[in-house]
C-alpha cells in the first residue's frame, strides 16, 4: 500500500502531522517555562508558583472538590442508566439515552444562561455550577459504561454463572462488579477531567468565591503577568495531565473533550 | 423471556434510568424551556448587532472547519493508515490541545502572537522585522487560535474514522486496476464521506459555542457567545442574553441534527 | 439419572410457539442429540432444560426431583455455550473453577479438581491464559472443563462445534465423541449438524417447528424416517410413490412391485424411501434403467443424477471403480429385498419444508 502512494506522499505526510503535533505542544510549553522566569528578574526562579498557589489556593481546593462531586453525582446517575440501556432496553429507552448525549451538541454559553434563567432564585448557589458541568459529564459516563456493557455479553455470562451453580451475590462480585470495574474508573477519570478543564459552563455560573480553576484562568490572564500566567497554567497542567495519561493508557483511542471545554 | 425477569424487566429498566431522566428534566429540558419562554416574553426581539454577531459565528466556525478538514485529512490518513514508530507519540501530542478551554488557547495564542510574542521576537532577532508582532488581536490571531483546537479535534476525530474502514476495500480496488486518483475518488472518498461530514459538523459545533478565546483575544469581531456573555454581565439583559442563546442553541441543534443524515448514507 | 421433560411448551411474546408439547425421555448416562434446523425450538428446549427460561407450559424431572421452576443455579448441570462466554476478566484456570466458587470444598481440594480437570482436557498450560489469548479450540476445551469441573449430574452443550472451522471441527468431534463415553453423565447435544448428530448420538431426537419427529437411534432414524422430512433431513433419498396393497406386505410403483420392510400399514398410498447406495448396476436382470443427467466422481463413489423413464429423478450411489458418463443408460436393481415406506399423508409435512423434494410421480 504505502509503495502505491509513493515516498513523496508518504513524505508529505508524515511532515504535515509533525507539523501539527509540534505546533500542538510548543506553545504550552512554552507558557510553562515563562512560569519559571521571576516577575521582573530575568533569572529563573519558582516565585510564580508560590504567588499562584497562595492566591489561587482556595479555587484549586474548591476545583477538587467540585471535581470529585461531579465525578461521584455523574457516575450515580449514568451508571445505572447506562446498565439499563444496555441490559433492560425498554420502549422509549433508546430515546432517553439520545437525549442524554444532546448537551454534548449545545454551546456551554447557552446552556449556562438557561441554568441561570431557569433557577433565577438559586443564583450563586454552587449546586448549579455542579448540575452545569455535569450536563458535559454525564453523557460520557452514560456513553463508557454503555459501550461496554453492550461489547460485554453480560447476559450469557451471567447465564453461565449461573449454570455453574452461582447464585445472586457471588455473580454479581465475580462476574458483574469485575467486569464494570474499567469502565467505571475510565468514567470517573473523563469526568474529574472534564470539570477539572472546564470553562464554558463554568465561567457564567461560578462565583468569584466558588471559582473552579478553569474558569479561574480568565481572571488570572487579564490580570497577572505572563509569569503568572504561565504558573496558573503549568498547574492547571499537573491536574490535567495524569488524569489524560491515564485515559490514553486505559482507552486506546484518544478523547476529546468537545463542547466540555 | 427470562426466568424471574420476564415481566419486571421493564420495570427495572425504568427504575434505572429514572434519577438520569430527573436530572436531564431538570437541567436540561427545564431550564431551555424557562430560556425560550424568557426569549419569546413579549415576542421575540432579534435586533442588528444580535444578526450581525451570529452572522460572524457561523462564517468563523464554517470557515475554521473547512480549513481544518481540508489541512487534516493526509495526517488522519498517514495515522490511521502508514505504520511509523512515531505514531503514538504523534497521537498524544494533538490530544493536547483538546483539553484547553478557549480562555487558555487565547492565552497562548498572546504568548505567541502578541505584541511581545514569541514569534515576533524571535523573528526580529533572526531577520530583524517582529512580524507577526500584535497578530494575536486581530482577526488572523481568533482563526489561528481556533485552528489551534480544531485541526488536532478533526485529525483525531478523523484518524478514528478512517481506522474503521476496511482496508480490503482498498486493495480490491487496486486489484482491479484503478490508479490511486481514481481509487481516491471512487473507492475512499464515498467510504470516507460520512466520516468527513461529521466530523465537519464536530468541528463546526465546537467553533460555535467557544467564547473563551474571543474574550482573550478581540472584541472588535463580534461573536454570539461573547454577546451572551456581554449581555447576561455587562448590560444584566437576562431577556437580550436568552434571545441569543436560543438562537445559537438553534443553530448548533440544527448542525447535530445534521449528523444523523449523513451517517445513514454510509454504504 | 433420567431427564424427563414432559408437555413442555415455551410460547413467547407474540405468540411464538418455540417449544410445543414435547416429551422426551432422554436415558441416564446415554448422549442424546437434539438436532433440527435453525428455528426448529431445539436451542430453547435446552435453555428450558437449562433453566435459562421458564416454560410456559408441562415440567421437567431430573430423576425423580422436579426441577420445572429451580433456578438454573440449584439444577447442579453443566452448560457448554456455542459461543464459550468464557469470563474475560479471568484467566482459564480461574474460569474452569468457577463452578466451585459456592461448594463448601477447602481450597487445595478446589485447586486440585481444577487442575486434573485441565489435564484431563490437555489443557494445563493455558492455565494463566486469558480467554482473548486462546485459539477458538483451546476454548472450547476450557469452556468443557469448566462445566464439567463440579461433575455435573446433566451436561448440556448448545452447538459446541458451531464456531469453529471445519478441520478443527472435524477433529473435535471425534475428541467430544471419547469424552461422553468416558463421562457416564447424561448430556444433552444440541447441533444443527445431521453428521454430528449421528456421530455423536446414542440416540437422536429430531425437532421441526417446536415438535419432536421421531426420537431413535440414528441408525433406525436413517432407515425407518417417519416421514419425509427426516427421509431428507439425513442424507438424500429418493422419494418413489406407490400404492400399498390389501397385505400390507407389497407396494406398487413405477420402479415394479416392493416388499415393505415393516408390514402392517394400511392399504392405501405410501412413498417408498430408496437410499441412492441401496440401488446397483446389474447388466443382466435389471429392474429398470436410468438415462445419467449428471455424474459427479468423488473418489471412493460416484454420484449419479439420472433420469428413469417411469419413475423420474433418481440419486444413485455407484462404486468409484467403474466409469459412467452423461447421457450414458445404466441398468439398475434394488439391492436390499424390502423397502421402508412412509404413509403419504405425511409427504404434506416434508414438501412443505423442502420445496424441492425429489418425489416423484408417475406420469
Amino acid at each position: 500500500m504505502i509503495e502505491r502512494w509513493g515516498r513523496k506522499r508518504f513524505a508529505i505526510g508524515w511532515t504535515m502531522t509533525v507539523v501539527i503535533a509540534l505546533m500542538a505542544v510548543l506553545p504550552p510549553l512554552a507558557a510553562v517555562l515563562q512560569a519559571f522566569r521571576a516577575p521582573q528578574a530575568e533569572q529563573w526562579s519558582p516565585g510564580s508558583f508560590q504567588y499562584v498557589i497562595e492566591t489561587y489556593g482556595g479555587c484549586l481546593l474548591f476545583s477538587l472538590r467540585l471535581a470529585a462531586f461531579v465525578a461521584l453525582a455523574s457516575l450515580v446517575i449514568g451508571v445505572p442508566a447506562a446498565y439499563a440501556f444496555a441490559l433492560h432496553p425498554f420502549r422509549g429507552s433508546a430515546a432517553i439515552e439520545q437525549l442524554a448525549a444532546v448537551p454534548l451538541a449545545l454551546p456551554g454559553v447557552s446552556v449556562a444562561i438557561a441554568v441561570i434563567v431557569g433557577y433565577a432564585q438559586l443564583r450563586g448557589n454552587w449546586l448549579l455550577l455542579a448540575g452545569g458541568q455535569m450536563l458535559y459529564t454525564v453523557p460520557y459516563a452514560v456513553r463508557v459504561v454503555a459501550n461496554t456493557l453492550r461489547n460485554v455479553p453480560l447476559r450469557t455470562l451471567e447465564d453461565v454463572a449461573r449454570t455453574l451453580g452461582a447464585h445472586g451475590v457471588v455473580r454479581f462480585r465475580h462476574v458483574v462488579a469485575p467486569l464494570l470495574v474499567r469502565p467505571v474508573v475510565l468514567a470517573s477519570l473523563i469526568v474529574f477531567a472534564l470539570s477539572w478543564g472546564e470553562f464554558n459552563v463554568s465561567f457564567l455560573l461560578a462565583t468569584p468565591t466558588q471559582m473552579p480553576i478553569g474558569a479561574a484562568l480568565y481572571g488570572t490572564y487579564t490580570s497577572n503577568s505572563g509569569a503568572v500566567s504561565g504558573a496558573a497554567t503549568a498547574i492547571f497542567l499537573a491536574g490535567a495531565l495524569p488524569l489524560l495519561v491515564a485515559l490514553q493508557l486505559l482507552e486506546r483511542r484518544p478523547f476529546d473533550f468537545g463542547q466540555g471545554v | 423471556m427470562r426466568s424471574g425477569e420476564e415481566k419486571s424487566g421493564r420495570w427495572t429498566g425504568i427504575a434505572l434510568v429514572l434519577p438520569l431522566l430527573l436530572f436531564l428534566t431538570a437541567m436540561l429540558l427545564y431550564p431551555l424551556m424557562r430560556l425560550s419562554a424568557l426569549a419569546l416574553h413579549r415576542g421575540l426581539h432579534v435586533d442588528a448587532p444580535m444578526l450581525h454577531a451570529l452572522r460572524n459565528s457561523i462564517i468563523l466556525s464554517l470557515g475554521v472547519a473547512t480549513v481544518s478538514i481540508l489541512l487534516c485529512l493526509t495526517p488522519a490518513w498517514a495515522l490511521a493508515r502508514w505504520p511509523w514508530r512515531l505514531k503514538v507519540a504523534l497521537r498524544s501530542a494533538l490530544t493536547v490541545p483538546l483539553m484547553f478551554s478557549g480562555v487558555i488557547v487565547g492565552f497562548l495564542t498572546i504568548l505567541m502572537l502578541g505584541r511581545v510574542g514569541l514569534i515576533p521576537t524571535l523573528l526580529a532577532s533572526l531577520i530583524g522585522i517582529p512580524a507577526g508582532s500584535g497578530a494575536a488581536y486581530g482577526a488572523v490571531g481568533l482563526v489561528v487560535a481556533y485552528l489551534y483546537f480544531e485541526i488536532p479535534r478533526a485529525t483525531l476525530a478523523l484518524e478514528s474514522a478512517f481506522r474503521d474502514i476496511d482496508i480490503e476495500y482498498e486493495a480490491a480496488a487496486s486489484t482491479l486496476g484503478a490508479r490511486p486518483w481514481s481509487r481516491i475518488r471512487r473507492v475512499i472518498l464515498p467510504l470516507t464521506r460520512s466520516a468527513i461530514a461529521s466530523t465537519f459538523l464536530l468541528t463546526f459545533s465546537v467553533s460555535l459555542g467557544s467564547y473563551g478565546v474571543a474574550l482573550m483575544l478581540s472584541r472588535r469581531f463580534t461573536i454570539l457567545p461573547v454577546e451572551i456573555y456581554t449581555a447576561y454581565t455587562g448590560l444584566l439583559d437576562d431577556q437580550r442574553a436568552s434571545t441569543m442563546s436560543l438562537m445559537l442553541v438553534a443553530v448548533a441543534l440544527m448542525a447535530a441534527s445534521l449528523t444523523p443524515l449523513v451517517n445513514r448514507r454510509r454504504v | 439419572m433420567n431427564v424427563n421433560v414432559t408437555q413442555l411448551s415455551k410460547r413467547y411474546d407474540g405468540d411464538v410457539v418455540a417449544v410445543d408439547g414435547v416429551d422426551i425421555t432422554f436415558p441416564s448416562g446415554q448422549t442424546t442429540v437434539i438436532v433440527g434446523p435453525s428455528g426448529s425450538g431445539k436451542s430453547t428446549l435446552l435453555n428450558l432444560i437449562a433453566g435459562l427460561l421458564l416454560p410456559t407450559t408441562g415440567s421437567i424431572h431430573f430423576g425423580n426431583r422436579d426441577v420445572t421452576r429451580i433456578p438454573p443455579e440449584d439444577r447442579n448441570i453443566g452448560f457448554v455455550f456455542q459461543s464459550y462466554a468464557l469470563f474475560p476478566h479471568m484467566t482459564a484456570e480461574e474460569n474452569v473453577g468457577f463452578g466451585l466458587l459456592e461448594s463448601r470444598l477447602p481450597a487445595s481440594q478446589r485447586a486440585e479438581i481444577v487442575e486434573s480437570t485441565m489435564r484431563r482436557f490437555g489443557i494445563e498450560r493455558l492455565r494463566r491464559r486469558r480467554p482473548g489469548e486462546l485459539s477458538g479450540g483451546e476454548k472450547q476445551r476450557v469452556a468443557l472443563a469448566r462445566a464439567l469441573a463440579r461433575r455435573p449430574a446433566v451436561l448440556l452443550l448448545d452447538e459446541p462445534l458451531a464456531a469453529l472451522d471445519a478441520q478443527l471441527r472435524e477433529r473435535l468431534r471425534s475428541e467430544l465423541k471419547s469424552i461422553f463415553a468416558s463421562l457416564n453423565v447424561t448430556t444433552i447435544h444440541v447441533t444443527h449438524d445431521r453428521s454430528e448428530a449421528m456421530l455423536l448420538g446414542d440416540s437422536v431426537v429430531v425437532m421441526n417447528e417446536g415438535r419432536v419427529l421421531q426420537h431413535d437411534t440414528p441408525q433406525r432414524i436413517y432407515r425407518q424416517p417417519a416421514n419425509v422430512f427426516l427421509a431428507r433431513f439425513f442424507g438424500d433419498a429418493n422419494l418413489i410413490e406407490g400404492h400399498l396393497d390389501a397385505t400390507g406386505r407389497h407396494i406398487d410403483t413405477a420402479l415394479g412391485s416392493l416388499a415393505v420392510s415393516e408390514p402392517g400399514a394400511t392399504a392405501g398410498p405410501v412413498v417408498a424411501v430408496i437410499r441412492p447406495e441401496m440401488l446397483a448396476l446389474a447388466p443382466s436382470h435389471p429392474d429398470f434403467t436410468v438415462r445419467v443427467e449428471h455424474a459427479e466422481f468423488l473418489g471412493s463413489r460416484w454420484r449419479v443424477e439420472g433420469i428413469s423413464e417411469r419413475a423420474g429423478r433418481i440419486i444413485i450411489d455407484l462404486p468409484g471403480d467403474v466409469a459412467i458418463a452423461a447421457g450414458e443408460s445404466l441398468p439398475l436393481r434394488l439391492t436390499r429385498d424390502s423397502v421402508h415406506v412412509i404413509a403419504a399423508e405425511d409427504i404434506a409435512i416434508g414438501a412443505h419444508h423442502e420445496p424441492d423434494l425429489t418425489v416423484t410421480r408417475r406420469s
